[in-house]
C-alpha cells in the first residue's frame, strides 16, 4: 500500500448544493427564464439531488517551478503548456486538488435517463452546478490563509493536455482518497469531479469571472 | 497453529502502516513501492521485521498496488515481496503469517466506470495465483471502497486458492463505502461469500472508528478486523503528519477492542510504536468472537435486508408471465421497460424485487444477466433472482452486487445438487418450495417433511438454515376451498417446528375468481396474522398494499404510524389531482391535449388520449393534435423560445399520449418511418445526449436500436448490416473519445453498411465532423430529427 500525505477535506452537504440560476444557463436558457412547470420541476430534482451529494475533497500543497519557458513543474515532471505557464507566473506555491459530489448523483442521472430525460438533464445540468460550487467552497477553505491566488485551472483548458489527468489522480491517490477513478479514455467517475491546480504566490492574480479567461468565445454557455 | 485457529482462539494483530516508514527511507512521491521489492529488498524485510519485533502476528506484504494495470513483471514482484516478509518471519518464534495484500485495483466497474466485472476477477487472480505458489499464509483484500470490486477480488480468490480470506473496506464518516454500501450490506455479502474474517482500515482513525465498528459487530458472526489510520492527515509547517500519536491511538484501539474487534493493527501513518504500544494495552482483555447472528439478510449495494422483521414485500412485476407487453420487451431487448417496471415498484414501496425474464424463444443466460446489470445500476434494491435455469442463476447470482434472494429450490434432489453449491459459493438466501419428488403434498405436514429436507441437505452444504426462506406454496381457492387453510397451517408449522422464515406468492390463491384482489389482500392479512415473513405481490395494488400498511400500523411495527399517515394522504392527493387536471382542462381554451403536450403535462397528456380514442379515430388524434403540438414545440426549440427541459417534458407527455393512443390503432398504422441505431461510441459513458436524441426519434415515429453506451465497432457495424439499417447516430461526449467515432464509421464502410452516419455531441463541431468522414453533423436533438426526415429509412 501507498499513503502519500495527501490531505483531505469533507464538505457539509449544504457546500454542495446546486445554484439553481447556474443549473438553468446551463440549461441552455439565456436570457429568458423557465416557465411555471419547468421551474417546479427543476426545484424537484434540485430536491432530489441534494438528499444524495457526498462533497470529497482531497489536496497537496507543494511547490512550483518553470525549468524552461512553458514549462510548469510540480513534482510529476514538466508540463508543457502555454496557458498553464502563464496562468502560473508569479506563484511560488500550487495547491493540487480533486473534488467530487460522489456517485448517487450518477446513479440518479442514469435512473432518470432511462424513464425520464428530461428530468435526467434537469439533474444532470444542478449536478454541474453543485459541483462548481462544492470546488468553490473548497477552494475558499484551501486558500483562506493565502491573500493572493489563481483561479482554478484544470488539465483540458486551452493547451494544457488533458492526458495529465492520470498524473493528477495518481498523485492525490484519488480512487482511494475520495472514490474519484479514471477511464481508460480519461473521463472521470464520478462523473460530476474535477482536478485543478490553484496558484499560490505574491504577484499572482485572482479572477472572480471564469468566463472572461477562457479562450472559447464561441462557447454557448458563455457569461 | 494455523491462521483460522489462531484468530479463534486469540486476539491476533496486524502490522502498521508501509508507506509512510517507505517516505522516510526515500520513496520519491509517485513512486511505485512494490519496485522497492526488487530494487530495496533489506528496507522492506527490515521494516517486517520491526513490524515481527513489535509483536504483531501477520505482515501485509508490499503488494498493495501490484497489478497487471501497473505491472509487467508481476510474478517478480509479487514472489520477491512473499520472501522479503519470509526472509523477516525466518527470525521469529510463535504465531507469525505473511497476509498476501491487494488493495483496490483505483478503477470504478462498469456500468458507472469501464472496467468489466470478470476483467476485475480475472486481474485479481493473476497475483493469487502467484501468491499461493509462493507460500502466503492468508489473503488480505484491504481498502476498498466498492462492494462490486470487493466481490470479484473475493471471487477470484475463492477460485485460485484455498486460503484464508479477510477483508477489509474503507467507511467514511457517514460509515458508507464511497460507493454507498453500509456495514450491514457489507456484512451480507461477505459472509454471504464465505470469508474468514472481516472489517474495515483506513481513511479513518481509530477515534473515528469507533462509532462504526459497533455497526459492524452487530451485524457480523466471524471475527472483525480493524486497522485504522493513525489519526486525520493535517498539514503542519508545510509536512503533513497524521494527527495522533502511539499513546493516544493505542488508548482508542482498547476501546475498539472492547467493542468487540477481534483482530488489531494499523494503516497509513502507523509505525511499529503503534502496533507494540496497542499490543501491550490489549493482549490481556477478555477475548471472545462475535456472536453467532440469527436474522435473514440480504443486500443490494446499498443496504440490507432483513427479513422476519416487518413484512418484506418482494415486487413480482418483472415476469412476463401472463404479460403480452412484457414478452414482447423482452423479445425487443427494450430494457428501458424492463427498468421502469423496476423504478415504479421501489416507488409503489416494494422492498426486493424478483427478477424473472424467462421467455423459451431468448437466450435467458444472457437476458438475466444483462437485466440484473442494468438494474443494480440505478436501483438500490436487493433483487430475487428468478429462474429454474441453473446456468442462467449462476450467472446472475455471480454479477450480482450484494447477496442476492435466490428463487428457488425445491425438495427434488435434483433441483439441490444444482441450487446450493451456487449458493454455497456465490452467497445467497434461497426461497425453498415445498415441492418434493412426488409433486405438492396435499397436507401441512407433508410440506413441513420437505422444508425439513431441504433444511437438512441445505446444512450437508454448510448452508446455515437462516438463508433458507420457506415457500409452503399459496394454491387457488376457486379448485379446493381448503387449500388456503393448508398453507396457513403449513406456515404455523414451519416456523414453529423448523425455526425458519417463510415467503409466499400469495396472489396465486384468487386465481380463477372475480374481483381478485379483494380475495388476496385478505388473504395476506391472515398469513400475515399466521407468521408470514415475505410476499411475492404486486405493489401497485392498492388493495394490497392498504392490507400490508394497516397491518403494519395494527402490530405495532409503524411508529406513530407514520408509514401508514404517508400512504393514505397519498391515495388522497391523487383523487385530488384528478380534480385539478378535469378542472383546468375545462377552463383552457386551446385544446386540451395539445396544451398537455406544450406544457409537458404527462399524465394528463396521457388521460386526455385515452378519453380522446373512444370518441375519435386515433389516427386523427396522432395527425392532428399530438404531431403539430410536437412540431409547435420543436419549432420553439429551434427558435429558442422553448428550451431542453420542455422540449424532453413535451417530449414525455407526447410518449404518454402516443403510448394510449396505439393500444386503439390497428397493425397497420403502427407501422414505423424505419429503424434507426443511437449508440455512445466505445470508451465513452456518458449517455444524456444520446437518451435525448432517442425520446425525440421515437416520438417522431421511429424504431429506435439503443445500442446503449461504451460500445465497440464491431457491435455497431454488426447490427447495422443484420437490420439493413438506413442511418446511424453516434454521441461522443470527449475528445479523447472521437477517434473510437471515427473507427466506427470506417468499419461502416469498409463493410459495405449502406447506413448514413449522424453525429453529435459536446466536443464535436462541423470540422470535425467532416473530418472523421460523418455524413452529417447535428449540433442538437431536433437537428438529429430534421435530417432523419430528409433520409428515406424504410
Amino acid at each position: 500500500m501507498s499513503d502519500f500525505t495527501v490531505e483531505l477535506l469533507f464538505g457539509s452537504n449544504e457546500q454542495a448544493y446546486p445554484i439553481k440560476s447556474e443549473a438553468i444557463r446551463y440549461l441552455g436558457y439565456r436570457k429568458s427564464l423557465p416557465d411555471d412547470i419547468t421551474d417546479s420541476l427543476i426545484d424537484k430534482c434540485s430536491e432530489e439531488l441534494c438528499a444524495v451529494v457526498s462533497p470529497k475533497c482531497c489536496y497537496v500543497r507543494t511547490s512550483v517551478e518553470f525549468p524552461d519557458e512553458n514549462i510548469t513543474s510540480f513534482g510529476f515532471g514538466g508540463i508543457k503548456s502555454h496557458a498553464l505557464y502563464t496562468h502560473l507566473q508569479g506563484c511560488s506555491e500550487v495547491i493540487l486538488m480533486a473534488a467530487t459530489i460522489g456517485i448517487s448523483a450518477d446513479r440518479l442521472i442514469g435512473k432518470y435517463g432511462r424513464i425520464s430525460p428530461a428530468k435526467s438533464v434537469i439533474i444532470d445540468a444542478l449536478a454541474s452546478s453543485a459541483i462548481e460550487n462544492w470546488c468553490d467552497s473548497a477552494e475558499l477553505t484551501l486558500t483562506k490563509k493565502d491573500k493572493l491566488h489563481c483561479s482554478r485551472f484544470s488539465a483540458g483548458y486551452g493547451d494544457f493536455p488533458l492526458s495529465y489527468q492520470k498524473d493528477f489522480i495518481q498523485y492525490l491517490d484519488t480512487a482511494r482518497k475520495i472514490g474519484v477513478t479514471l477511464s481508460n479514455s480519461l473521463l472521470m467517475t464520478p462523473t460530476k469531479s474535477v482536478t485543478a491546480v490553484i496558484g499560490i504566490g505574491a504577484s499572482s492574480r485572482t479572477c472572480s469571472n471564469k468566463c472572461m479567461t477562457c479562450e472559447n468565445t464561441h462557447c454557448i454557455y458563455r457569461l | 497453529m494455523n491462521i483460522l485457529e489462531k484468530i479463534k482462539s486469540s486476539r491476533t494483530y496486524f502490522d502498521g502502516g508501509m508507506g509512510t516508514l517507505l517516505q522516510e527511507k526515500g520513496l520519491q512521491p509517485g513512486e511505485l513501492p512494490e519496485l522497492w521489492n526488487l530494487t530495496h529488498s533489506d528496507i522492506i524485510t527490515g521494516i517486517h521485521r520491526d513490524y515481527f519485533e513489535s509483536g504483531c502476528n501477520i505482515v501485509k506484504t508490499n503488494t498493495f498496488g501490484a497489478n497487471r494495470l501497473k505491472f509487467d513483471n508481476l510474478e517478480e514482484i509479487i514472489s520477491a515481496a512473499i520472501d522479503n516478509a519470509k526472509k523477516a518471519r525466518d527470525e521469529f518464534d510463535g504465531d507469525r503469517y505473511i497476509a498476501y495484500d491487494i488493495g483496490s485495483l483505483g478503477k470504478m466497474l462498469k456500468p458507472l466506470g469501464d472496467l468489466e466485472f470478470e476483467d476485475a476477477v480475472s486481474i485479481f487472480a493473476d497475483g493469487i495465483k502467484i501468491a499461493d505458489k509462493c507460500g502466503a499464509d492468508l489473503i488480505l483484500i484491504e481498502t476498498m471502497n466498492d462492494s462490486y470490486e470487493t466481490k470479484a477480488a473475493v471471487l477470484a480468490a475463492k477460485e485460485n486458492s484455498n486460503l484464508p480470506i479477510f477483508v477489509t473496506c474503507v467507511y467514511d464518516e457517514r460509515a458508507k463505502l464511497m460507493t454507498g454500501a453500509d456495514p450491514s450490506a457489507m456484512v451480507a455479502m461477505l459472509e454471504g461469500l464465505r470469508v474468514d474474517a472481516l472489517g474495515m482500515n483506513c481513511s479513518l482513525g481509530p477515534e473515528q472508528m469507533l462509532g462504526i465498528v459497533p455497526k459492524i459487530v452487530a451485524e457480523a458472526s466471524i471475527p472483525v478486523i480493524v486497522n485504522p489510520n493513525a489519526g486525520l492527515p493535517k498539514s503542519v509547517n508545510g509536512k503533513t503528519v497524521y494527527d495522533i500519536d502511539a499513546e493516544i491511538f493505542s488508548d482508542l484501539m482498547v476501546k475498539i477492542a472492547e467493542c468487540g474487534a477481534n483482530i488489531l493493527g494499523g494503516c497509513c501513518g502507523t509505525t511499529p510504536e503503534f502496533i507494540r504500544k496497542t499490543i501491550e494495552k490489549t493482549k490481556n482483555l477478555p477475548y471472545s468472537l462475535p456472536e453467532r447472528k440469527n436474522f435473514t439478510a440480504v443486500s443490494s449495494y446499498t443496504h440490507s435486508v432483513k427479513i422476519g422483521e416487518v413484512p418484506i414485500l418482494i415486487g413480482e412485476r418483472i415476469n412476463p408471465t401472463g404479460k403480452s407487453k412484457f414478452k414482447q420487451a423482452l423479445r425487443d431487448n427494450n430494457i428501458d421497460y424492463i427498468l421502469n417496471e423496476g423504478i415504479t415498484q421501489q416507488d409503489a414501496g416494494a422492498d426486493i424485487l424478483d427478477v424473472n425474464v424467462g421467455l423459451p424463444e431468448i437466450d435467458e443466460a444472457a437476458m438475466i444477466t444483462n437485466v440484473v446489470q442494468e438494474l443494480q445500476a440505478v436501483i438500490d434494491l436487493p433483487l430475487q433472482i428468478d429462474t429454474v435455469d441453473p446456468v442462467a442463476m449462476e450467472k446472475a447470482m455471480r454479477i450480482y452486487n450484494g447477496k442476492p434472494l435466490v428463487n428457488s429450490v425445491n425438495g427434488k434432489k435434483i433441483s439441490m445438487d444444482a441450487v446450493f453449491p451456487l449458493v454455497k459459493k456465490y452467497g445467497g438466501t434461497v426461497i425453498a418450495l415445498t415441492i418434493g419428488e412426488k409433486g405438492i403434498p396435499e397436507t401441512a405436514q407433508g410440506r413441513f417433511e420437505i422444508a425439513k429436507l431441504i433444511v437438512e441437505e441445505a446444512q450437508r452444504y454448510g448452508i446455515d438454515r437462516k438463508d433458507i426462506v420457506v415457500d409452503p406454496l399459496a394454491m387457488t381457492i376457486s379448485s379446493d376451498t381448503e387449500s388456503a387453510n393448508v398453507t396457513l397451517d403449513s406456515i404455523r408449522l414451519i416456523e414453529k417446528n423448523l425455526g425458519v422464515h417463510t415467503s409466499l406468492g400469495v396472489s396465486n390463491i384468487s386465481f380463477g375468481l372475480p374481483n381478485r384482489d379483494f380475495v388476496t389482500s385478505t388473504f395476506f392479512a391472515i398469513a400475515l396474522q399466521t407468521g408470514l415473513d415475505c410476499a411475492i405481490m404486486n405493489p401497485f395494488s392498492t388493495e394490497m398494499m392498504k392490507t400490508y400498511h394497516c397491518y403494519k400500523a395494527l402490530r405495532g411495527m409503524d411508529e406513530s404510524c407514520c408509514d401508514y399517515i404517508e400512504f393514505a394522504s397519498k391515495i388522497t392527493s391523487t383523487n385530488t389531482t384528478v380534480q385539478n387536471a378535469v378542472s383546468s382542462q375545462q377552463s383552457g381554451s386551446e385544446d386540451p391535449l395539445m396544451n398537455a403536450i406544450i406544457k409537458g403535462l404527462k399524465e394528463k397528456a396521457g388521460a386526455v388520449s385515452a378519453q380522446l380514442v373512444t370518441e375519435c379515430d386515433p389516427l386523427e388524434v396522432i395527425n392532428q393534435k399530438i404531431i403539430p403540438a410536437l412540431d409547435t414545440v420543436g419549432k420553439g426549440f429551434e427558435e429558442k423560445t422553448v428550451f431542453l427541459p420542455q422540449l424532453l417534458m413535451s417530449a414525455e407527455a407526447a410518449k404518454a399520449a402516443f403510448e394510449a393512443v396505439r393500444a386503439a390503432l390497428s397493425t397497420k398504422d403502427q407501422q414505423s418511418k424505419g429503424k434507426i441505431i443511437l449508440a455512445t461510441v466505445k470508451g465513452d459513458i456518458h449517455d444524456i445526449g444520446k437518451n435525448i436524441v432517442k425520446v425525440l426519434l421515437s416520438n417522431y415515429g421511429y424504431d429506435v436500436i439503443d445500442l446503449g453506451k461504451d460500445v465497440p465497432p464491431e457491435v455497431i457495424c454488426d447490427c447495422a448490416l443484420e437490420n439493413n439499417i438506413g442511418l446511424v447516430g453516434l454521441s461522443a461526449l470527449m475528445t479523447t473519445t472521437v477517434p473510437s467515432m471515427e473507427e466506427t464509421i470506417k468499419l461502416l464502410r469498409e463493410r459495405g453498411a449502406r447506413a448514413k452516419v449522424v453525429v453529435g455531441g459536446a466536443v464535436l463541431t462541423q470540422e470535425y465532423a467532416d473530418m472523421i468522414g460523418a455524413d452529417y453533423y447535428a449540433k442538437d436533438a431536433m437537428e438529429t430529427v430534421r435530417y432523419a426526415e430528409t433520409l428515406s429509412l424504410l
